[in-house]
């Protein structure tokens, strides 16, 4: 009897190959599997801190499907000419591996990525590299650690701040912290090396705005729902604004008579948009918006007085789906 | 019968007849001996070990490791360590299987003290090494696990798995006694593979937690199974002594009978 395929994980073989054969080479795959040739630069003491008055950024989520959306969220991105852009993971479908940066990232972003320790193959050539300044600044995402080499090839394809699983950067008035929320949100608070660094490093801050960005959604009404372990205390350290991705649509969701936000941003290219009110979020707690009509970016203009995030679609990008103003 | 079992430990030797083993005073207090000796050393060198520091942790990098070892770095599991510690303390009991079995069943003090020296051979060169050796766990370098337990002085005993050795040590025992008991039965190709599988699985687990690195757990399964292995072996009673192993001050002496 022959079988037509084996698949383990980077390896897919097309022959069909006998049971003897077929466990040889599963045999052979297993002792492979953890060796694939995925060279780390070391860790260095990378740190962005750049001053400005005013910024403006960009804000996407689950972008990394090559495809019409992704083309079309990107050119909306590149529209706006802003300072920089952040993610919200999954920038990488479907294993996060290094041969697919280019197609599934490369080609809509490298003008924001200065990545000179990536494998050649990888490295950008765009604006940032040429000004020697990166310009993008991701978060780790389920689908970017599902291959044999977990976040590796993420690790390795671009050049971050800190310790690249997480991290901080400050740019104007604002800092930045993102965290590693896991491969299923399992990130714990509040013990873990990144939750500790995060607590002091949000306490510490001397930012006007302090925006916290990770995968997983504390809250969110739709497919996957509320990620319960990611509902970390983080008003109580500091934060302005939590950002994240993981839910193909866009939310807001915040405490009755509180202006401190959870957004929830994963339409930046994902063909597949997942439904509103799935799982509905606690109403009685909680104010809650939810738009899933079709892709978008999230654009921030920011001072010392103001963050205004207003979340834009593709089919329209003079009008605002949504609109959150963030004052000091 | 607790009384009469601490006794068949004690004086095993007053009970074989026709057994494949046999016990040499000499002999058992050198492994014995040795045995203790790693265990205090241990004992005194983890006096002296410091636990990481916060600086240390947050130095540690990845990207120092051999791609072999560095994909553990990324694991970080609690049910792959509640694996591990079923398959450990199962293989505990498998030397009862001896005290059932018909043939070993009036060996079985003998059985337990080859068990017991095995035991404390491959413990005590585990916990003599860990504490040598000094190397962070995999979970040390990830950033989901908890400081507190990165700071703990067990978060530098990776190399080599205890578990992975003691449960191969167990198993491979197990294997060579029934050998040895019953060398013609049907059974023992699956008794080997068994064996042989085992260990395997409890050491996927223990990378699979964090807790080791690849490394760890094949130095941990190699030597655990050359200890379950030889300790039997070097015991058996020589038909034809042309070639023996006795533990001596300077190694292991080789006598070679020239007839």
């Amino acid at each position: 009897m022959e079988y037509p395929l084996i698949t383990f994980d980077y390896f897919i073989i097309k022959k069909t190959y006998s049971m003897k054969e077929n466990l040889l080479i599963v045999t052979i795959l297993l002792l492979l599997g953890s060796c694939e040739k995925i060279n780390l630069p070391p860790i260095t003491n990378l740190t962005v801190n750049i001053e400005a008055d005013s910024i403006s950024f960009a804000i996407i989520g689950d972008f990394g499907e090559a495809g019409d959306p992704a083309f079309k969220v990107s050119e909306l991105v590149k529209s706006w000419s802003p300072d920089f852009v952040v993610t919200l993971g999954d920038n990488n479908y479907d294993r996060g591996e290094l041969s697919t940066f280019q197609e599934n990232i490369g080609q809509y972003y490298c003008d924001f990525i200065y990545n000179p320790d990536a494998p050649a193959d990888c490295q950008c050539n765009g604006m940032a590299t040429l000004e020697a300044q990166n310009k993008f600044f991701p978060t780790l995402g389920n689908h970017d650690q599902q291959n044999a080499n977990y976040s590796q090839p993420y690790l390795a394809a671009f050049t971050l701040p800190g310790k690249e699983t997480y991290y901080s950067f400050r740019w104007g008035p604002a800092e930045f912290f993102t965290v590693n929320s896991g491969k299923n949100g399992e990130a714990d608070c509040c013990g873990s090396e990144q939750a500790s660094w995060l607590k002091t490093a949000l306490l510490q801050s001397k930012a006007k705005f302090k925006v916290v960005y990770f995968h997983h959604p504390p809250y969110s009404s739709s497919n996957h729902g509320n990620f319960t372990n990611m509902q970390w205390p983080f008003e109580e350290w500091g934060a302005s604004i939590v950002l994240s991705g993981h839910s193909h649509l866009y939310e807001r969701v915040n405490k009755i008579d509180t202006d401190f936000y959870y957004v929830v941003n994963g339409l930046g290219g994902r063909k597949k948009i997942y439904g509103c009110n799935v799982n509905p979020v606690d109403e009685i707690d909680l104010e809650h918006f939810c738009y899933n009509e079709t892709h978008g970016a999230i654009k921030v203009e920011a001072n010392n007085d103001f963050m205004k995030l207003s979340f834009i679609a593709i089919d329209d990008p003079d009008a605002k789906i949504d609109e959150i103003i963030l004052f000091d | 019968m607790q009384r009469l079992t601490l006794l068949f430990i004690f004086f095993p030797f007053f009970l074989s007849a026709q057994s494949p083993y046999e016990i040499d005073r000499n002999k058992e207090t050198w492994i014995l001996g040795l045995g203790v000796a790693t265990y205090l050393n241990g004992f005194i060198l983890e006096k002296r070990l410091d636990p990481l520091s916060l600086d240390d942790i947050l130095d540690l990098d990845r990207s120092s490791l051999s791609r072999f070892d560095r994909n553990a770095t990324f694991k970080f599991s609690t049910k792959g360590d509640q694996v591990n510690d079923i398959l450990l303390y199962s293989s505990f009991s498998l030397p009862l299987f001896f005290l059932q079995a018909h043939k070993s069943r009036n060996d079985f003090g003998k059985i337990l003290t080859l068990y017991g020296e095995t035991l404390l051979t491959t413990s005590g060169l585990t916990y003599l090494t860990k504490r040598l050796a000094k190397r962070a766990r995999p979970f040390v370098y990830n950033e989901l696990a908890a400081i507190s337990d990165k700071q703990k002085v067990s978060a530098r005993f990776s190399f080599f798995s205890r578990h992975t050795a003691v449960t191969a040590s167990n198993c491979f025992f197990a294997a060579k006694v029934f050998s040895d008991y019953y060398p013609d039965s049907k059974l023992k190709p699956y008794v080997w593979v068994t064996a042989s599988i085992v260990p395997a699985l409890s050491g996927f687990f223990r990378v699979q937690a964090g807790k080791h690195f690849y490394s760890d757990v094949v130095v941990g399964y190699s030597l655990g199974a050359a200890v379950g292995f030889l300790i039997p072996h070097i015991h058996k009673v020589k038909k034809d002594k042309r070639i023996s192993f006795y533990p001596a001050p300077t190694g292991i002496r080789i006598t070679w009978n020239i007839r």
